[in-house]
């Protein structure tokens, strides 16, 4: 028996032993770095071209073979696909240089007339490092434990300004500021209205970059133009108010379900309440984000929100939409009943969304030219508006980890990220937008020969992210998923008639403004407290603005014109609606 | 010769005394061999058991007295794991324990998993009543068994018929109709194995392809659930709307007389184990509470304040002769009043009834140690509650039915409904519940039940219900003990899976269906507050020792009696 045990003991081991040694990390002469990003087929071409890229650039590695012995020793220690395919594609010999390893390794004898061919030493050009795909720990909960564990992926994707202000609070992210002014990625190669997505500001009011976008979404609704006019409605306009909205909605609705035992067709999937919230001129934090400020705007959203769902119908509630039997695909069952022909089956004339759908409508279109059907025929339509027409802006960003062992190269794949090579990869495949918003104006961006059908698409995205996108509202004494739990929970009683209006707005504001307490009381335990100092500041800040704000108000309702030293400065507010609204009105600096 | 020769060298003459050695002591070599080989055995057993002992204490031992620290301390991912900059942790005693108390989500939380709880006496009595019958051989040629096959060979033709028919709209009642009749052929072929085994099956499928498919079936359109309920309940409202209300009202009120009367034998038999002795005051005033509780519940649920404020302004345009006559007749066309008005009465009747029993009782035994037996008490009145539970809620249905049945009456939106979410996880942990190991247990404990037993029942001549009240449920007391001590600890710790994988947003809506156990995943992992999660988890872990304790200490008395 003890023998038994001492062999299993023995063998248990050496497997060990033998994974180890079999890590690609552990065998590999050139250093690999980890990205953790989705599930997504277009991730190994763009892998592809990052280590293409590297090449063109310049960061690279040389190595020299003295004979096909070193050779094929080398590719026995490297014997990464990626490396191989590499010497396959760029160097002039590397094509049968890689043929004659693998029939060496294959236990064949190399054809000495080939081998005669081959000139040693040769020496081929490797990228500086090779990039591989973690598509396994995507999931946020993975990211952070392996993260404080020291153990995450070099390059990790994560949304948008919410997660790298979490990820930047417990130290998992690398300011990338001085990396990005050397090779070319700073705020300034990106949209404006992302700076609070992708950089965080300081007491001195400098900007911090922590990441660059892999895509940027400004979001709209898409229109199916063939469900429009398969319900006789007229098509929606450039710009609409949220009477017209509902009142086209109604419309829409009640042609496209009559006979229908109940809803299945729909004006619209959805629309994000946080920008029918900035219509009504409201956000979830007052102008410095230090305390939650959810007053009439927010009671207005709420109700205009019920309203299109439960007495218009206009969008399905959460019951409708478990009751469709569509869900498969990219972008889920949503995607599937855009498309949708047949209104028994569950039907959106709209669909809030970005311009990465077009992945999954591309698709579509390919499954609908096989079964005979035409293209989607698309269009675009803003959300509606009252006072503030907005939109939200977002971004697949990829940040460095903090204790990775080779940041100086993942900080390149950021670099890679507002590449030329990179962003056309973006404008082709329709993964939303480009991080470079100069690659929208250009022709194969807005008319794609291959798709007709999307040429009124592409352009109102681009057009959002600059004009109508406003950035995430974020306040730093509180974390993003614990405010978003708080008013989830509120809204969702509000939804099912369990609170009113008013008082879940209130009931939200109340535990959001007693979880930033907290946060501030847990901040006094630090050595040197960080969140105090700042709170105090910006408290004072806010209430001047508050004074200054009645004044302002007092102008507007007298309809005179504000004088410039009422206005309030500009770099005083640190949310960016506010910023944006304000400046709309003329109250800024 | 060589046997001769060493008798005669070890024969002893006085001139060669011989020194025997003492064969009941061992030799000091032989000593240090016992020791070395004890402590070879020794280093051996340890080193077959070390994997296990290594993995337990990585695994196990250290993580939980490394959470109870943490527990204690202002442990958070952004202050402790930051690896820029480590704030040195700070001591913060019970700080996360009061503010724990002093939280609504807390209570909240603690109330929904208190409340899936409450499906665990029916779990345990449908897991008992599967046992008992899955503990009789169903092979032989008995009547039933040809009845059996009969019935399921109709099944099975039926749902040929109409499918060939093309009875597509139906098709899961064909599916399910399908079902029972393979069943019932297959069954009475391979005997009570293949029902053991399929009634085993939720048991050994995976939990999660398990929970889909549930979700699936809460589909509130076109899930099977919906589709087989629908057609009942659209009969179910044409009857309701077609007869005259006092008969739902009386069903309503029916189910009010039940509760009343589970609450008066409940205080009957409180009342009994007092003067019997067999209570304490304390456990005498905990069993009144649990009692009472469901009355409160009903209040609510009622909106009996309304419903008597509105009687009280009735009551004073009567008093004021504001026509008298008018307000007279409401009342008595108002089954709601005429019900109640009934019911106290019938309740106050048995109440004199049962004071005047009481008074002619023989009380010899005072209960002075006010702790006594309030396992039992407890125990009693917490099925006791459950049950008052069901019949409140039950009767909520049908005083609302004639309401709901004149808009037409449609099926639950079950998980995406505040009110039915949690009985929409209950329903599907009850079919689990069904054919889990607790029917296993009973299965095996019922072949522990002495067959002389139920002979000697016999021949006293008792009916089924009397053997099975008498015989077979204390025998499986021991059984029922663990399966009530396993589930109690299972239900506190337990529906994480569940609500991450069923509910959307996971623990809605609103909150309704967040356990604790989904909150010390959210508070830890969404947040990083790991200092206030690990005390999340203590509380938890102590609420389940004293559930655990409690049983010990007062159950454990009741089987053994």
């Amino acid at each position: 028996m003890k023998y038994l045990f001492l062999g299993i003991l023995a063998l248990l081991a050496g497997a060990g032993m033998l994974t180890v040694w079999s890590q690609p990390d552990a065998r590999t002469d050139i250093p690999i770095i980890y990205w953790v990003t989705d599930s997504n087929p277009a991730r190994q071409e763009q892998v592809k071209l990052f280590h293409q890229w590297m090449l063109e650039q310049g960061h690279t590695v040389e190595k020299t073979f003295a004979g096909f012995k070193d050779a094929t020793s080398f590719f026995a220690r490297n014997r990464s696909a990626a490396i191989r395919q590499i010497v396959r594609d760029f160097d002039p010999q590397g094509n049968a240089l890689m043929n004659l390893v693998t029939a060496e390794e294959a236990g064949q004898t190399p054809d000495p007339a080939k081998l005669a061919q081959l000139k040693f030493p040769m020496t081929v050009q490797l990228p500086a490092t090779e990039l591989r795909v973690d598509m396994g720990s995507a999931d946020r909960t993975k990211k952070v434990l392996q993260g404080v564990s020291g153990v995450a992926g070099d390059v990790m994707d994560q949304g948008s300004g919410a997660d790298m202000r979490y990820f930047r609070a417990i130290g998992l992210n690398t300011d990338v500021t001085e990396p990005a002014k050397r090779l070319g990625f700073g705020l300034d190669k990106t949209y404006p209205a992302l700076e609070q997505e992708l950089a965080i500001r300081d007491m001195e009011g400098n900007l911090h970059q922590y990441q660059f976008p892999c895509n940027v979404t400004a979001q709209l609704f898409f229109v199916n133009r063939a469900t429009f006019r398969q319900h006789g409605q007229s098509l929606p306009p450039d710009k609409w108010t949220i009477d017209e909205f509902e009142r086209r909605g109604r419309e829409f609705v009640r042609v496209a379900n009559e006979g229908l035992p109940q809803p299945k067709v729909f004006f619209a999937n959805n629309i994000d309440f946080e920008v029918l919230r900035r219509t009504y001129g409201g956000s979830r934090f007052n102008e410095t984000a230090t305390a939650a400020n959810l007053d009439a705007p927010t009671v207005e959203a709420l109700k205009t929100f019920y309203r299109w769902m439960y007495v218009d119908r206009l969008i399905p509630t959460s019951s409708d939409r478990a009751s469709f039997t569509t869900d498969s695909g990219y972008g889920g069952q949503d995607a599937q009943l855009f498309g949708h022909t047949d209104r028994t089956r569950g039907q959106y004339g709209m669909m809030w969304t970005g311009r990465y759908l077009l992945i999954e409508f591309r698709k579509q279109g390919a499954a609908r030219q096989a079964r005979g059907l035409p293209p989607l025929d698309m269009m675009t339509a803003p959300p509606p508006h009252e006072l503030f027409p907005n939109t939200s802006i977002g971004t697949r960003a990829a940040m460095v980890y903090s204790l990775g062992k080779h940041k100086d190269l993942a900080v390149l794949f950021l670099a890679f990220l507002a590449s030329k090579e990179y962003n056309m990869q973006i404008v082709r495949d329709g993964d939303a937008l480009p991080p470079d918003p100069a690659f929208t104006k250009l022709a194969e961006y807005i008319h794609p020969a291959e798709y007709p059908n999307e040429w009124d698409v592409h352009v109102p995205f681009a057009q959002a992210a600059t004009t109508l996108a406003v950035g995430g509202s974020y306040s730093p004494f509180i974390l993003h998923a614990s405010a978003d739990r708080i008013e989830a929970n509120w809204r969702d009683k509000f939804m099912n008639n369990l609170a009113g209006a008013d008082e879940a707005a209130r009931a939200t504001e109340r535990e959001i403004n007693e979880e930033i307490a907290r946060k501030l009381d847990e901040d006094r335990l630090r050595k040197i407290p960080v969140l105090n100092p700042l709170y105090e500041v910006l408290t004072v800040r806010q209430k001047k603005i508050d004074e200054m704000k009645t004044r302002l108000q007092a102008h507007e309702r007298a309809g005179r014109a504000v004088p410039e030293q009422d206005k309030i400065p500009a770099q005083w507010i640190e949310n960016p609606f506010f910023e944006a609204f304000y400046r709309s009105k003329g109250w800024l600096k | 010769m060589a046997e001769v020769e060493r008798s005669a060298f070890s024969r002893e003459t006085p001139e060669f005394p011989i020194t025997r050695p003492d064969y009941t002591q061992p030799s000091p070599d032989d000593a240090a061999g016992a020791k070395r080989r004890q402590r070879r055995a020794l280093m051996l057993g340890l080193g077959f058991l070390a994997p296990n002992i290594l993995g337990f204490l990585t695994f196990t031992a250290i993580p939980l007295v490394f959470s109870m620290v943490m527990a204690f301390t202002n442990w958070d991912l952004a202050l402790h794991n930051n690896p820029e900059g480590r704030a040195p942790l700070r001591w913060v005693g019970l700080e996360h324990f009061q503010r724990l108390i002093g939280q609504r989500d807390f209570w909240r939380f603690l109330g929904n998993t208190l409340f899936f709880m409450m499906g665990m006496p029916f779990s345990i009595a449908a897991s008992l009543g599967a046992a008992m019958l899955l503990s009789k051989d169903l092979r032989g040629g008995s009547r039933r068994i040809w009845m059996m096959l009969l019935a399921g060979a109709v099944l099975m033709a039926s749902v040929i018929m109409l499918a060939a028919a093309g009875a597509g709209g139906t098709g899961m009642l064909l599916l399910l109709s399908g079902v029972a009749g393979g069943m019932m052929i297959v069954g009475v072929a391979g005997g009570s194995t293949v029902y053991r085994t399929l009634f085993y099956v939720p048991h050994f499928t995976s939990g999660v392809a398990t929970l889909l498919l549930w979700k699936k079936l809460y589909n509130p359109t076109s899930g099977p659930i919906t589709n087989a309920l629908q057609p009942v309940l659209n009969q179910v409202s044409g009857a309701v709307n077609g007869m005259p209300s006092w008969v739902v009202m009386g069903i309503f009120w029916g189910c009010v007389a039940l509760v009343m009367l589970v609450l008066l034998g409940g205080l009957r038999r409180i009342r009994l184990y007092w003067e019997e002795g067999d209570l304490g005051a304390a456990g005498v005033g905990l069993s009144l509470i649990l009692l009472l509780i469901p009355l409160v519940a009903m209040v609510q649920w009622y909106g009996l304040v309304d419903r008597g404020w509105a009687v009280a302004e009735s009551t004073e345009m009567f008093v004021r002769g504001e026509q008298p006559w008018n307000v007279a007749m409401a009342w008595l066309w108002d089954p709601f009043i005429t019900g109640a008005i009934v019911l106290v009465a019938a309740g106050v009747a048995l109440v004199v009834i049962n004071a005047i029993l009481a008074t002619k009782a023989d009380k010899t035994f005072v209960v002075k140690r006010p702790w006594h037996g309030v396992g039992t008490g407890i125990m009693f009145a917490a099925f006791a509650m459950v049950a008052m539970f069901a019949l409140v809620g039950l009767g909520g249905v049908f005083g609302n039915l004639p309401e709901w049945a004149s808009k037409g009456l449609s099926t639950p939106k079950w998980l995406q409904d505040v009110y039915w979410a949690k009985p929409s996880l209950m329903i599907m942990g009850f079919w689990g519940a069904i054919g889990s190991n607790t029917m296993l247990l009973y299965l095996a404990a019922l072949t522990n039940v002495p067959i002389e037993l139920y002979e000697a029942a016999d021949i006293d001549g008792a009916s089924r219900f009397q053997k099975f009240w008498n015989v077979t449920w204390p025998q499986l007391a021991p059984t029922t003990f663990f399966i009530v001590v396993m589930g109690v600890i299972g239900g506190l710790q337990g529906g994480f899976d569940m609500v991450r994988v069923m509910t959307s947003p996971p623990g809605g809506p609103a909150g309704t269906t967040t356990t604790l156990s989904y909150f010390i995943y959210t508070e830890g992992f969404e947040t990083g507050r790991l200092g206030f999660s690990s005390a999340v988890a203590w509380t938890l872990f102590l609420l389940v020792l004293m559930v655990t304790l409690f049983n010990w200490k007062f159950g454990n008395k009741y089987v053994n009696d």
